[in-house]
C-alpha cells in the first residue's frame, strides 16, 4: 500500500520541472475572424499573409488547414469539431503547414489523420521527422525503373500481374469482391522480409470506413504478426470529411519518410473513390465549381500528385541527395535506392469501370487488378479477371524462374476463357481443345488461394510449373488442390535445398525442373491409387 | 468560384464614390457601426438573407443599424446593392472598405482587451505608443472581458497580442497535457 502512495513532494517537482519547459514568451500573432462556419469549412476574414495548405489554430485548440484563398476570405477545413468554433471566433496562423511527425515509433500503431495515436498505447515514441503532406513528387532524374519484385504471396497476381518495387497497381472491383484481402495479403507477406532483415514498411490507410472493420483488419495483421512493421491510419467514417480526404496524403508523407531514408515501403489506399467523394463534399462546401459527377476539376490531379509519390529512388547517393523538395527535417538524412510502391483501391459499382473516378485511377497507375462478383461466387478466389488485369511495369520485376514458368499463363487462360465459352453448350470437341480446357480448369484451381495464406515466391514457380507443363493431365480437376498440397510438401521435405532455395535465388535449369518433373509424377501416382 | 473580388470591387467604388462627393468620413463611421452590428446582432445578417423582407425594408433595416441617414453616397449605395442583388456579401464589403480606408488615410485599429476596467492613462499610454511605434493615427477601442481572468489582448489590425492569464494557463494546460500523454 505504502509504494501505491504518491509523494506530494515529487509530483509537485516534476510538474515545476515540468513548468520550467513551458515556453511563456508571448509574441504577435496574426489573426483573423471567422465569418462564416457550417459542415467542416469556416471562412475567414483577415488572415492576409495566410499561405495555401497552411495550418490554422483555434483559441479551443482545433486545427484547419487552408484551402481557399480569396480577395476578402480564406476558406479552411476544420480538422476537429466545429462545436465550439462561432462566428466572431480568433483563429491565427502557425506559420507551418499541414504536416505529420513520421518515424520508426509509429510502426505497430494505429493513428488518425493529424497523427494522434487512436490505440490507447499512449504516445508515438523515438524520434519523429515532420513531412509535409503536400509534397512533390521526386523528379525525373532522381528515379530509377522498377526492377525489383514485390511479392504479394498471391499466385494469381505474383505470376499474371506482377507488381515491382515503386509501381503503383490498382485494385479495382465492386464490394465484397476481396479487394481489401488482396492488400492485406500482401501486407502479410511481408513478414519474411521483416524477418529476414530487410523490411518492406507498409502503411494501411483506412478512408471512410467503419471503425469496426478497421478494429478487425488491425486485429487480422496482429494476428500474422504483421503489425511489427505497419503503420495503421484511420480516418473513419464519422470523421470530417477534410480528415478522409487527408488521411491518403498522410500515408504518403509517411510512406515517404522511409523511401527518402533508403528503405523499401508499401502504401495502401483502401479507398480512393471514399477519398474523391470526401473531397467531393469539401469542394462543394468551398463552393468550387464542379464538373462529371460534380467532382472538382482537379480531381484527377488529387489522385495523380498522390500516386506519383509512389517513386523507386536511385541508388546513386550523390544524386538522391540532392531530391527536389526535400523538406528540413530529411537534410542529411537522404539515402538512394528506397521505394514506395502504392497499391490504391477503388471501389466500382455494379462493374462499371467506366465511371469517373475508375477511369481517372487506371489512366494515373501501372497497371490493374480487376476483381469480379461472379468470379467471387464461383469460388474462384482471389476473383481476379485475368483477362483485363495487367501491369505495366511489373514483368520486368519478376525472377528469372517465374517468368519462365508463367510465360504463357496469362495467354493460356484467356485462351482457355474463350474455348470455355463456346463449348458450355455441349457438343464435341477435338483432342487440342479438349486438352487446353482440361490444363486451364486445372490451372485456374491451381490459382486458387485460401485468404491469408500467402505462398513464397518459390513455391509459386514449383506449383505454376506443374500446372503450364501439363503435369496435372492424370489426375481429376476435384483433386488439384490435394496435389498442390502434397507436391509441397514433398518438396518442402525432400528437396529444399536442391530445388526451393536455388528457385528463390533465380536459378532455373534442367537439373532443378527433372526434379519438379519427377515429384510431381509421383504425387500424381500417389493420387491416382 | 472566387466570390472574394465582389465585396472587394463594391468596396473600391464606394470609397472612390464617397471621396468625390467628400463623405468618405461619414461613410466610414455608418460602415463601422455597421459591422460593428453584424458581430453583435446575429439575427442582423440573417434579416438580411431572408426573402419575406421587401427591398425597401431591407434598406431600412441597414440604415437603422449603421446610424440613420447619414450620406447620401451611403443611401446610394444600399439601393445599388440591393438593386444588383449583392446584399447578402454587406458585411465582406463592410470589412473591406474599413481595410481600404484606413490603408488610405494611415489608420491603424486597435482594440484593448482587459479583465477589468482600466485607467484612462494607461490606455492613453498605450495609444501613444502605438502610434509612435507605427507612425499613422490610431483608433483604439476598449473592451472588458472578465473570461480572460487578468492580464491583456492587444489587437493590432491583423495581428493579436496576447498576454492575458486565460490564454497562458491554456498554454500551460495544453502543454502538460501533451508531456503527459
Amino acid at each position: 500500500m505504502s509504494n501505491n502512495v504518491i509523494k506530494t513532494s515529487e509530483v509537485s517537482e516534476v510538474l515545476r520541472m515540468q513548468l520550467e519547459g513551458i515556453s511563456t514568451d508571448i509574441k504577435f500573432d496574426e489573426t483573423g475572424v471567422v465569418m462564416q462556419v457550417g459542415d467542416g469549412v469556416v471562412r475567414i476574414y483577415g488572415l492576409h499573409n495566410a499561405e495555401a495548405n497552411e495550418l490554422l489554430r483555434f483559441d479551443n485548440g482545433v486545427e484547419a488547414i487552408v484551402m481557399n484563398l480569396e480577395e476578402d476570405n480564406v476558406g479552411a477545413v476544420l480538422l476537429g469539431s466545429s462545436a465550439e468554433i462561432r462566428e466572431g471566433s480568433t483563429v491565427k496562423r502557425t506559420n507551418r503547414m499541414a504536416s505529420i511527425m513520421a518515424g520508426e515509433g509509429l510502426l505497430g500503431r494505429v493513428i488518425n489523420t493529424v497523427g494522434t495515436p487512436i490505440d490507447g498505447k499512449g504516445k508515438v515514441t523515438g524520434e519523429l521527422f515532420e513531412m509535409p503532406l503536400e509534397r512533390k513528387a521526386p523528379g525525373v532524374v532522381f528515379r530509377q525503373p522498377v526492377d525489383t519484385p514485390l511479392q504479394t504471396g498471391l499466385k494469381a497476381v505474383d505470376s499474371m500481374t506482377p507488381i515491382g518495387l515503386g509501381q503503383r497497381e490498382l485494385i479495382i472491383g465492386d464490394r465484397q469482391t476481396g479487394k481489401t484481402s488482396i492488400a492485406i495479403d500482401t501486407i502479410i507477406n511481408q513478414r519474411a522480409n521483416f524477418e529476414a532483415g530487410n523490411p518492406i514498411y507498409c502503411i494501411y490507410v483506412a478512408v471512410g470506413q467503419k471503425g469496426s472493420t478497421v478494429a478487425s483488419t488491425v486485429q487480422t495483421l496482429k494476428e500474422y504478426g504483421a503489425m511489427d512493421y505497419t503503420v495503421v491510419i484511420a480516418a473513419n467514417g464519422s470523421d470530417p470529411a477534410a480528415m478522409q480526404y487527408y488521411a491518403p496524403f498522410v500515408g504518403a508523407a509517411i510512406g515517404e519518410y522511409f523511401r527518402d531514408t533508403g528503405r523499401n515501403a508499401l502504401v495502401v489506399y483502401d479507398d480512393l473513390s471514399k477519398q474523391a467523394v470526401a473531397y467531393r463534399e469539401v469542394s462543394l462546401i468551398l463552393r468550387r465549381p464542379s464538373g462529371r459527377e460534380a467532382y472538382p476539376g482537379d480531381i484527377f490531379y488529387l489522385h495523380s500528385r498522390l500516386l506519383e509519390r509512389a517513386a523507386r529512388i536511385i541508388s546513386q547517393q550523390e544524386v538522391a541527395e540532392h531530391m527536389n523538395d526535400l523538406p528540413p527535417s530529411l537534410k542529411g538524412k537522404v539515402k538512394g535506392g528506397g521505394s514506395l510502391t502504392a497499391l490504391p483501391l477503388i471501389e466500382t459499382q455494379a462493374g462499371d469501370v467506366s465511371a469517373y473516378i475508375p477511369t481517372n485511377v487506371i489512366s494515373i497507375t501501372d497497371g490493374q487488378i480487376f476483381l469480379e462478383t461472379d468470379l467471387f461466387n464461383q469460388g474462384k478466389r482471389p476473383a481476379i479477371n485475368v483477362g483485363i488485369s495487367v501491369s505495366r511495369v511489373g514483368g520486368n520485376a519478376q525472377i528469372k524462374p517465374m517468368k519462365k514458368v508463367s510465360g504463357t499463363l496469362k495467354m493460356d487462360q484467356a485462351q482457355y476463357q474463350e474455348l470455355a465459352a463456346f463449348t458450355k453448350f455441349g457438343g464435341d470437341m477435338d483432342k487440342v481443345t479438349a486438352m487446353t480446357i482440361d490444363k486451364g480448369k486445372k490451372n485456374e484451381q491451381l490459382l486458387i488461394q485460401p485468404l491469408h495464406q500467402p505462398m513464397s515466391v518459390e513455391k509459386q514457380v514449383a506449383v505454376l510449373y506443374c500446372g503450364t507443363e501439363g503435369l496435372l493431365r492424370d489426375i481429376p480437376v476435384g483433386k488439384v488442390s490435394e496435389f498442390e498440397k502434397q507436391f509441397l510438401f514433398t518438396l518442402d521435405v525432400n528437396h529444399k535445398e536442391t530445388v526451393l532455395d536455388r528457385l528463390k535465388n533465380g536459378e532455373f535449369n534442367d537439373e532443378i525442373t527433372a526434379i519438379l518433373r519427377k515429384v510431381a509424377a509421383d504425387t500424381v501416382k500417389q493420387l491416382q491409387n | 468560384m472566387n466570390t472574394g473580388l465582389i465585396s472587394t470591387r463594391y468596396a473600391t467604388a464606394l470609397l472612390d464614390y464617397a471621396i468625390e462627393r467628400g463623405e468618405q468620413d461619414k461613410v466610414y463611421e455608418a460602415v463601422k457601426m455597421l459591422s460593428q452590428m453584424f458581430w453583435e446582432v446575429p439575427r442582423f445578417g440573417e434579416a438580411l438573407h431572408n426573402p419575406i423582407l421587401s427591398p425597401a425594408e431591407k434598406k431600412k433595416l441597414i440604415l437603422t443599424a449603421s446610424g440613420g441617414e447619414v450620406s447620401e453616397a451611403w443611401d446610394r449605395f444600399i439601393d445599388l446593392l440591393l438593386e444588383n442583388n449583392r446584399i447578402e456579401k454587406l458585411h465582406y464589403i463592410a470589412l473591406r472598405f474599413q481595410d481600404l480606408y484606413r490603408d488610405k488615410n494611415h489608420i491603424l485599429s486597435a482594440t484593448l482587451t482587459t479583465a477589468v476596467d482600466t485607467d484612462k492613462s494607461v490606455y492613453e499610454r498605450l495609444k501613444s505608443i502605438i502610434a509612435k511605434q507605427t507612425g499613422g493615427t490610431v483608433e483604439m477601442t476598449q473592451a472588458v472581458d472578465p473570461s480572460i481572468v487578468g492580464g491583456f489582448i492587444l489587437q493590432i489590425g491583423d495581428n493579436r497580442w496576447d498576454a492575458s492569464v486565460a490564454s497562458q494557463l491554456r498554454r500551460i494546460k495544453n502543454e502538460l497535457k501533451e508531456i503527459n500523454n
